[in-house]
């Protein structure tokens, strides 16, 4: 086991750099010339030049690369074209909207999609669980950004019910989760519906388990083996598919961040592509790229921890 | 194989009559696959026809009579130009599908190669393309699908190109995995042993060994390419303008959602109905084809 | 059977590191904490504080505005944007200011009217005693204007605004207080779009000289009402009242501007109170003019939208396929799609209100037929030309429309969007002139002629001139109105200037933009005709 962490974190922080590599080689391929998007259009050809030099970005590219590498390093994702200022504190300032939302939704799909799933496991085959997993389905297929304006649409503009525009602030919790509270379902949706149909899929697998015909010859009642013994092992495959989610909900935080105007890491990463600012973009795509790499990585790792299966096969 | 198949089929429930049907018929007798294949045939019906059905030209602009609502004449309201909606909607299969077809194709092919290669080749050469795979995987699919597009200019071709990129890895790795544990099956040993060359060996046992695995991943890719190219567009990174499609569709809705819904629910709908179809029909066919593999990978 | 523990104990672990990743980032940006919670910052909209009764001195009053984007450059010099200088206006002053309408300006840093010499070449000048710069900088002297001034000049700085004092020869310091603003040659855009712009704005040579360009940039140091408090990036900027302020104290205790970049997140903003003032887009005007908690105010800025055409471009270089284009496309509506009808159709590129302005000059209607005749004359049936806009809403709609029209006079457009970066680059001087055919156009101004003028000169061809066209009379005439001092002679030499740019048909004028802005009814703001708002004049009814 102790093997198979250190393998899995060497991978890891390798996989990190040459994530990293790439990113920055292929910055520098967006076409747009940084320096006049960030002097503006009077600037002259010699102040472009001088800025151009002071930025490095006369170096040849391999030296920017590494550049870029050592002072991330240091904690140093490099300037803003438009504003000169660090790249890492426009993160900082985006960063905590993104993981308000990721939090919030994940927590909002644990707590529907689980339940869903164990209603339907309960009574397989019942027109409820035909229902609800038709419902799943339709919930897994649905495109995050769809989700996004449809709500929009139907509780911001329709009933005029929340506004839904920015993210507020965290000094006032409150307001805050108000306005949380459209964008985490439009990211949850899917989630809700594929945590139901994990859930499902693996308490049936486990109810099928000898233990526990075991524990049904016994006598014991139906509703103490679902929750005493079932449940905990069915949502063990959960805590796997948390890091892909966390994936899933970096991509479609973009989307949701623009739709709901929230100024967090997916609409930084947005705009910066859009207005070819690359130093932002690289590094809050790359911050992205690290989240999910870290979560895949916890996710493993506890995966492997609760499985008692998986643990005495690895040992 | 034979114990497999069993395993298998006794999921679907009538074992003797999984034997004997071919998997069109046992498509027919499950309502969600059938559901499935008749989007999927509306779907192919537009791609082909649609330019000779369309109420409207797609084209045809009336600026005096723009964001209306349903009429008798615009079944779905109006565009911010004064195009009918629905024919654009109807048009806008062309570059759903067209987008969504070669790019996961592509995404096949290429990952067959690869994986191919890193499986068949091992040692240091299959490292490195693991390290690769692993490396674009590092990135949400999204995301690196964001990052290419920002240095492309935005064409129906090169959403293809940058989706196939996104998908390749997973295609690599299925195979990969595939030609591993098929390499070592005593029927490759024998054909060996009888002097068959490696690229032999690879076209007639392992890749139509493997072919019903990825037709599923294939199935089950198509409806997130087609989520994918609707979001680029979307976002502004995908189609050009003037080419209608469902993504730009719905960000000019977007735009204008305080004075007119219908584009944003036009467009919805036609990506709803959409990904629920393909999905449908690619669960039906995972479950006849291969009952173990469970849950799509993405979302 | 202990996996549940186990597995609440991650979902606590992963609950808790979000929640301090959460907090550790919250603070990072912030330079300044905000002493106040944002509910504090509801002004109430009925009953006007008695003055025998003053609100709760804990109570702060804040003036919520949105910004259509961040802000990237505070400095004088530099200021890239209309949203940079709505911010900067509030801490930097400059010796006149327009008081909210830019036909007139007025004195303010000054203890008594300008002196101006015969030849119009020597302006003196002397300042208030006792103006105090924020953040401990000390006192304004003539010193700090010679320095504001004569940087413009400085090649090692460079700045892009330089040809604003192209006339400068210096600022002579001829006291604590006074100097005189020394001009090489007669220069009559001083008055109207020098002295009264950020290019007249006075910087603290102090400040500059301690914290340099770059972290003033972002951190501005003025003698204005209002001093910088706080910025985090993509989300808000913050100022605070300046207690040393030497004029009369502004009505509210901070200032904050919110990045609100789509038009219709701002409507909600709006209508949900986030914000007190901001820009809306055209198709939300008739929503908040029956609304009865807001007031519109249209603005007829003096900006100009059209579609260049490249002369240059072996496609385009015959006048008679110009004047084909010209014909075929449908500016109305184009003004009726992009902005549903709310813009004025522009004749020139000079608004009516602008001194010089062609109030003559023809408005080309829509006559696929004439087009057709012309493509004839340059013996063309058809044509391939591409159209390129930056990508936003209103380009893309009209773009579409001049597609759809051009095609049925037998021209083929194909539609290039580009984000503001490229679009902004590609176009610039000679890889424009070779890549570039039509491209769809839109400038703003300061109140003088010149200042619109410019930019089409033969020597504009290297930069900013898309049409890519050199006419040396234009040029004659252009030098010739910077110099002209006579108003009535200076507007004829513009008209003939564009009357030389409609016989080179390399334009097709679309538009004279009106900003909508919404004020809360509470509120009286203070736009102008530059589409810039000038906060800390803002007062609450």
């Amino acid at each position: 086991m102790a093997y198979y962490i250190f393998k899995r974190l060497v991978m890891a922080l390798v996989v990190m750099l040459l994530a990293t590599v790439l990113l920055a080689s292929l910055a520098h391929l967006i076409p747009g010339d940084p320096v006049k998007l960030m002097l503006g259009p009077r600037a002259s050809e010699e102040m472009s030049a001088r800025v151009r030099t002071e930025m490095g970005l006369d170096d040849p590219i391999p030296v920017q690369v590494a550049n870029f590498v050592i002072g991330l390093l240091q904690g140093d994702l490099g300037r803003d074209f438009a504003t000169r200022s660090p790249v890492s504190n426009m993160i900082s300032a985006a960063l905590p909207h993104t993981v308000a939302l990721a939090v919030a939704s994940l927590g909002m799909a644990v707590l529907i999609g689980i339940p869903l799933g164990v209603i339907s496991a309960a009574r397989p085959s019942s027109w409820l669980d035909r229902t609800l997993g038709f419902l799943s389905v339709s919930l897994i297929t649905v495109p995050t950004y769809v989700s996004a304006l449809l709500l929009l649409l139907l509780f911001a503009v329709g009933l005029n019910l929340i506004s839904s525009i920015g993210a507020g602030d965290f000094s006032d919790p409150v307001g805050y989760g108000k306005q949380l509270l459209l964008p985490a379902t439009a990211l949850a949706l899917t989630w809700i519906g594929y945590l139901a149909r994990l859930v499902r899929t693996s308490l049936l697998e486990i109810l099928n388990q000898n233990y526990i015909r075991t524990a049904r010859a016994y006598g014991l009642r139906e509703r103490t083996i679902l929750f005493t013994y079932a449940l905990k092992n069915a949502l063990i495959p959960t805590v796997a598919v948390l890091g892909v989610g966390m994936g899933n909900l970096l991509g479609g935080a973009v989307f949701v961040e623009v739709i709901f105007t929230r100024p967090g890491l997916g609409s930084l990463i947005y705009r910066s592509i859009t207005q070819r600012n690359y130093p932002a973009a690289r590094g809050a795509i790359l911050v992205a790229a690290f989240l999910f790499v870290l979560a895949n990585l916890i996710a493993d790792m506890s995966y492997r921890y609760l499985d008692p299966r998986i643990r005495t096969w690895e040992s | 194989m034979s114990v497999e198949e069993t395993t298998m089929l006794a999921a679907i429930g009538d074992e003797s009559f999984a034997k004997r049907t071919p998997v069109i018929r046992q498509l027919l007798y499950r309502p969600s696959a059938v559901f499935g294949l008749a989007v999927i045939a509306v779907l192919v019906v537009l791609l082909a026809f649609g330019p000779l059905l369309v109420p409207h030209p797609h084209t045809a602009q009336m600026i005096s009579r723009r964001l209306e609502g349903p009429s008798a004449d615009h079944w779905l309201g109006t565009d911010h130009l004064g195009r009918d909606l629905l024919s654009r909607l109807m048009i806008g299969t062309r570059v759903a599908l067209g987008t969504a077809f070669p790019s996961v194709l592509a995404a096949l092919l290429s990952g067959l190669v690869i994986g191919l290669v890193a499986g068949y080749a091992g040692g240091w050469l299959d490292n490195l393309i693991l390290i690769a795979m692993d490396t674009l995987q590092a990135f949400p699919a999204l995301l690196l699908a964001l990052a290419l597009m920002a240095l492309l200019d935005p064409s129906i071709n090169n959403v293809i190109l940058v989706i196939a990129i996104a998908y390749t890895p997973g295609y690599a790795r299925v195979v990969r995995a595939q030609v591993l544990s098929v390499k070592e099956e005593q029927f490759i040993e024998v054909e060996r042993s009888l002097g068959a060359g490696h690229l032999r060996i690879a076209l007639v046992h392992i890749v139509p060994n493997m072919l019903p695995p990825l037709l599923i991943m294939l199935a089950m890719d198509l409806p997130s390419a087609i989520a994918t190219e609707a979001g680029l567009s979307f976002l502004g990174l995908g189609v050009r303008p003037p080419t209608p499609s469902w993504g730009t569709i719905l960000s000019d809705g977007f735009e204008r959602i305080r004075t007119t819904p219908w584009p944003v629910i036009g467009g919805s709908l036609a990506l709803m109905i959409t990904t629920l179809g393909f999905t449908l029909f690619g669960e039906a066919l995972r479950d006849i084809l291969d009952p173990r593999v469970s849950g799509s990978r993405r979302v | 059977m202990k996996s549940l523990p186990k597995l609440s104990c991650i979902m606590v672990v992963v609950l808790v590191l979000g929640t301090v990743l959460a907090a550790c980032g919250a603070e990072e940006p912030s330079t300044v904490p905000s002493p106040t919670p944002p509910e504090a910052a509801e002004i109430e909209p009925t009953e006007p504080p008695e003055p025998t009764q003053p609100p709760a001195p804990e109570e702060p009053k804040i003036l919520k505005l949105r910004i259509t984007s961040d802000m990237r450059d505070l400095d004088p010099a530099f200021i890239p944007q209309n949203v940079d200088s709505n911010i900067s206006s509030n801490i930097h002053e400059g010796l006149i200011v327009y008081p909210g309408d830019l036909t007139k300006t007025e004195e303010i840093l000054l203890a008594e009217p300008f002196t101006v010499s015969d030849d119009g070449l020597t302006i003196s000048f002397r300042l208030h005693e006792g103006i105090q710069f924020h953040k401990g900088f000390g006192e304004l002297t003539a010193e700090d204007v010679k320095y504001s001034f004569e940087r413009f000049q400085d090649p090692e700085l460079d700045p892009p605004y330089r040809d604003d004092w192209a006339a400068l020869d210096k600022v002579e310091v001829t006291g604590r207080y006074t100097g005189d603003i020394i001009l090489e040659e007669p220069f009559a855009p001083l008055w109207q779009s020098t002295l009264p712009v950020t290019a007249g704005w006075i910087v603290s040579a102090a400040a500059m000289e301690e914290m340099g360009r770059d972290a003033l940039a972002t951190a501005p140091v003025g003698t204005g009402p209002y001093e910088f408090a706080e910025w985090i990036p993509n989300q808000r900027v913050v100022l605070r009242r300046f207690e040393d302020y030497w004029g009369e104290p502004p009505e509210w205790d901070e200032i904050h501007f919110l990045v609100i970049t789509e038009s219709s997140a701002a409507e909600i903003a709006l209508e949900s109170g986030a914000v007190d003032f901001g820009a809306v887009g055209t198709d939300a005007v008739e929503r908040f003019e029956a609304n009865p908690d807001f007031d519109v105010y249209p603005v007829d800025t003096l900006n100009y939208t059209w579609m260049a055409m490249n002369v240059q471009h072996p496609n385009l270089e015959d006048v008679n396929v110009r004047r084909a284009i010209r014909a075929g496309i449908a500016v109305d509506s184009l003004i009726e799609a992009a902005y549903d009808g709310r813009y004025a159709r522009a004749r020139s590129m000079m608004a009516p209100s602008l001194l010089g302005a062609w109030h003559d000059a023809p408005l080309y209607e829509r006559d696929v037929e004439q087009a057709r005749a012309y493509l004839a004359e340059a013996g063309l049936e058809s044509l391939d030309v591409t159209l390129t806009f930056e990508n936003i809403t209103e380009n893309a709609t009209m773009a579409e429309i001049i597609q759809a029209n051009l095609a049925e006079a037998g021209i083929n457009v194909e539609l290039i969007p580009q984000e503001g970066g490229l679009f902004w680059e590609e176009g610039y001087g000679a890889e424009g002139a070779r890549v570039r055919q039509l491209t769809l156009m839109a400038y703003a101004t300061n109140p003088d002629p010149a200042w619109v003028t410019v930019w089409f000169t033969c020597a504009q061809v290297e930069e900013w001139n898309w049409m890519y066209w050199c006419n040396e009379e234009y040029d004659r005439l252009h030098d010739e109105g910077m110099r002209e001092m006579d108003p009535e002679a200076r507007a004829e030499i513009y008209v003939e200037m564009q009357q030389l740019m409609d016989e080179a048909a390399h334009s097709a004028w679309i538009a004279h933009p009106t900003s909508f802005f919404v004020a809360k009814r509470t509120i009286s703001p203070v736009v102008m005709a530059t589409g810039e708002f000038i906060p800390w004049r803002f007062t609450s009814k």
